[in-house]
């Protein structure tokens, strides 16, 4: 029997997708060693001049920012006491902490020396945005631990800890959103620093604001997406009466955000480098269509809104643009000052591969055994 | 008295005792690198005959001091910004946000740290200059209190202005920094960054971190009255409920 | 005091001798001074080298050795790192070399190998002599 018969029938044992996951996770293994015992040089295309790569680009600026459903959704219930959509807290909330789990599991690659990562909670440097970073990622991911206990102790059937969590949730909620607020936009100040290397279709003092709001609108598309893909793996359907109006709240973030970034290219002097667009000008472009334009121009409509295609076309369109925003600053922005044209190691696209892989395995795992989502007729009081 | 280094391009000869003092004086490994890494501090340059030597400008207001999350780059009284490798946990945003290039990483290491020129801050603390200054056969590297210096550039560019360039780099570019050059071609030729703002850059992020206190006073203000006053609508609603049923 | 430059009528003063000899002393100082290999042209960077470096002799030792960097900077292509730091150190100076560590291409054997310059073995005046440059 040869390799392709054997792998054919297993993968029609197992599944296309998990052999798939398996596949990349065998992969994500050895690049691991590969890693750990020869340096970031053998692994990545990271370089003196170019030091910052896919692993920040994407792992760490676009997992945080697409686990932010998770403060919307929580502020929207909790603060703002929109009941009706409890039902979709809690799969967020799994989401949001699966992501910064797997945010600081992409830093543990990324970090030269990751096992000295716990350094920021003794070695203080309050002035830089780095250290307010770490502090509130750190903080957030314990709330977003807590948030999620009350599943955990659910499924474990531990009455008195799910009673204390309910007491606290409101301000553990506040506490939430306020920490969220400052690391989603602290992410943006990061290149706040770079006024001549990032390149002024991306640099603006108001990075930090675009970054929270297109940060809100990703984390509402992921929802729309994660209810998606939910609805096929577990046989859920898609809860629409909660998800369109959250889709208008998308809508509204992404239209407020396409507009504060053509106000900064404009005030920038940048609209030049749209009309004959180079490599960056494409790059831009790319995002906004994708990002902004599309989405906006598609889920204005009532019928697209409506119909669970749409909104979910629409969803996948605002994150692929969040996406390619957050490369274009990491990435595209930076390369024209560096000189150097980045393109990342299969080894750098594999971990990040693997990472998302390990997300949708957790994901999973927790629905199958925790009771992440409402049974079906069940009222959740 | 913060010290300093005055390198007049004009007076380089391009022999490299400087890089094989800095190899010696910071137990690096051999050989000398044509361009500084985190294994050769400093080099000198031939650019079309101009010499120009590559280190560390250890700025008075540093953004690689700035931007270190666990503070393991260090601006010292003396004038040296120092780096701790016990400290560093090797996020490379030092690297990323020096406007002038400067810090270096060992990508070869599994156990990696940041490498620059620490204008040989122990020899300093002792009264020595740098290894640089100290073996410079010309004088083109000169060691000494960063405001003699200063005026000793100036002086040289008035007292001679045909034989350099009417810029002091380094006087102003990101604040000021200790080391200065003089060169007698545009600095742009000789490679180095000319874009580099006034204004220290650690400014243009305290902006923005200065503002967390009170942004999370009013804005945890803010979020308790949108719960208070919406919660209160729904309990009002809740009381008012029956009563709309007795109505009907 | 009057100096006649061009003593007439055959008078060959005291003064303008003394006079002929101080410029032609001058005149032989600066062309001296201007062939300096490492600062040929007018203008030029003024470089000082390291003093001679004299290595006293031990027991066995035929005499001291006096190296002088003037004789071998140029044969190094002016360039310090030609020896430095590889060979010597730069900062401190070098206590003693022997010849077994020469012998093994260290020090000064990198070079004096008795192809690419002189043996160590083969001749002691020209190392433990006088000092005189070769």
């Amino acid at each position: 029997m040869n390799f392709a018969v054997a792998s054919r029938q297993a993968a029609r044992r197992i599944g296309f997708w998990p052999a798939v996951c398996g596949l990349i996770l065998l992969l994500f293994a050895g690049v691991a060693v590969l890693r750990f015992t020869r340096g970031l040089g053998a692994v990545t295309n990271l370089s003196d001049r170019f030091p910052w790569g896919l692993w920040v680009g994407f792992d760490v600026l676009c997992g945080v920012g697409l686990a932010a459903g998770a403060f919307t959704l929580t502020g929207i219930v909790h603060i703002f006491n929109l009941r009706r959509f409890e039902p979709i807290v809690r799969p967020t909330v799994l989401t949001g902490l699966l992501g910064y789990l797997l945010v600081i599991a992409g830093l543990a690659f990324d970090l030269g020396q990751p096992w000295r990562i716990w350094h920021a909670l003794f070695f203080w440097n309050p002035h830089s945005v780095m250290f307010e970073v770490a502090w509130c990622v750190m903080l957030y991911t314990a709330v977003l631990a807590l948030e999620f206990s009350p599943v955990v102790f659910e499924g474990l059937r531990l009455e008195r800890p799910q009673r204390i969590m309910h007491t606290i949730t409101t301000p553990l909620v506040i506490l939430g959103v306020i920490l969220s607020t400052l690391h989603q936009s602290s992410l943006g100040s990061l290149y706040l620093i770079v006024p001549a290397k990032l390149h002024p279709l991306w640099y603006t003092p108001l990075l930090p604001y675009l970054f929270f709001i297109s940060a809100i609108g990703a984390g509402i598309g992921m929802t729309i997406l994660e209810s998606h893909l939910s609805e096929r793996a577990f046989g859920r359907h898609l809860e629409m009466d909660l998800l369109e109006p959250l889709a208008r709240g998308m809508v509204v973030a992404l239209g407020v955000y396409g507009l504060l970034r053509l106000i900064v290219i404009a005030k920038n002097g940048a609209l030049a480098a749209l009309l004959s667009p180079g490599y960056e000008g494409s790059m831009f472009l790319l995002e906004f269509t994708v990002g902004v334009a599309l989405p906006v121009g598609l889920l204005l409509f009532e019928r697209v809104r409506t119909h669970p295609t749409g909104l979910v076309v629409g969803s996948l369109l605002a994150v692929l643009g969040f996406v390619i925003n957050r490369l274009n600053v990491s990435v595209t922005g930076m390369e024209s000052a560096a000189g150097v044209h980045y393109i990342p190691s299969w080894m750098e696209i594999t971990v990040s591969l693997g990472l998302v892989a390990i997300g949708f395995t957790l994901f999973a795992l927790a629905v199958r055994y925790l009771p992440v989502f409402p049974e079906p007729g069940r009222r959740r009081s | 008295m913060s010290v300093g280094l005055l390198f007049d391009s004009t007076r380089c000869i391009g022999c490299g005792a400087c890089s094989a003092a800095c190899k010696e004086a910071n137990d690096l490994p051999l050989p000398i690198e044509d361009h500084t890494t985190a294994y050769t501090w400093t080099v000198v340059e031939d650019v079309g005959g101009a010499k120009i030597r590559r280190l560390c400008f250890h700025c008075a207001e540093p953004t690689c001091v700035s931007v270190c999350p666990v503070a393991a780059l260090q601006k010292t009284a003396a004038g040296p910004v120092v780096y701790d490798p016990q400290r560093c946990i090797g996020c490379r945003y030092c690297i990323m946000a020096c406007p002038f290039g400067v810090p270096k990483y060992q990508w070869d290491q599994p156990v990696p740290i940041v490498g620059k020129c620490i204008l040989c801050a122990g020899r300093v603390a002792q009264g020595l200059p740098t290894a640089c200054a100290a073996v410079c056969p010309t004088g083109a590297t000169l060691f000494g209190e960063h405001g003699s210096l200063l005026r000793e550039a100036r002086k040289r560019i008035a007292a001679t202005p045909d034989r350099y360039v009417d810029h002091v780099y380094g006087a102003n570019e990101a604040g000021g920094t200790s080391v200065l050059m003089l060169a007698a071609v545009p600095f742009a030729e000789l490679g180095m960054k000319t874009d580099v703002p006034r204004q220290p850059l650690p400014l243009l992020t305290w902006n923005v971190l200065s503002k967390i206190p009170s942004f999370v006073g009013v804005w945890g203000v803010l979020l308790l009255g949108i719960h208070w006053i919406t919660k209160r609508r729904e309990e009002v609603s809740a009381y008012e409920a029956p009563q709309r049923e007795k109505e009907r | 005091m009057r100096v006649a430059y061009f003593p007439s009528r055959g008078v060959c003063t005291m003064e303008s001798r003394t006079l002929l000899c101080c410029l032609l002393f001058a005149f032989v100082f600066a062309a001296t001074w201007g062939a300096t290999p490492l600062a040929a042209e007018e203008g030029a960077p003024e470089v000082r080298l390291p003093a001679d470096v004299t290595y006293r002799s031990a027991e066995n030792s035929p005499g001291p050795v006096v190296f002088s960097h003037t004789v071998h900077v140029p044969l190094a292509g002016d360039r310090c790192v030609a020896c430095h730091p590889a060979l010597f150190p730069i900062l401190r100076p070098t206590e003693k070399i022997t010849h077994a560590e020469m012998s093994a291409g260290k020090k000064c054997g990198a070079c004096h190998d008795g192809v690419a310059a002189s043996g160590v073995e083969d001749d002691c005046a020209h190392c433990h002599g006088s000092g005189e440059k070769p």
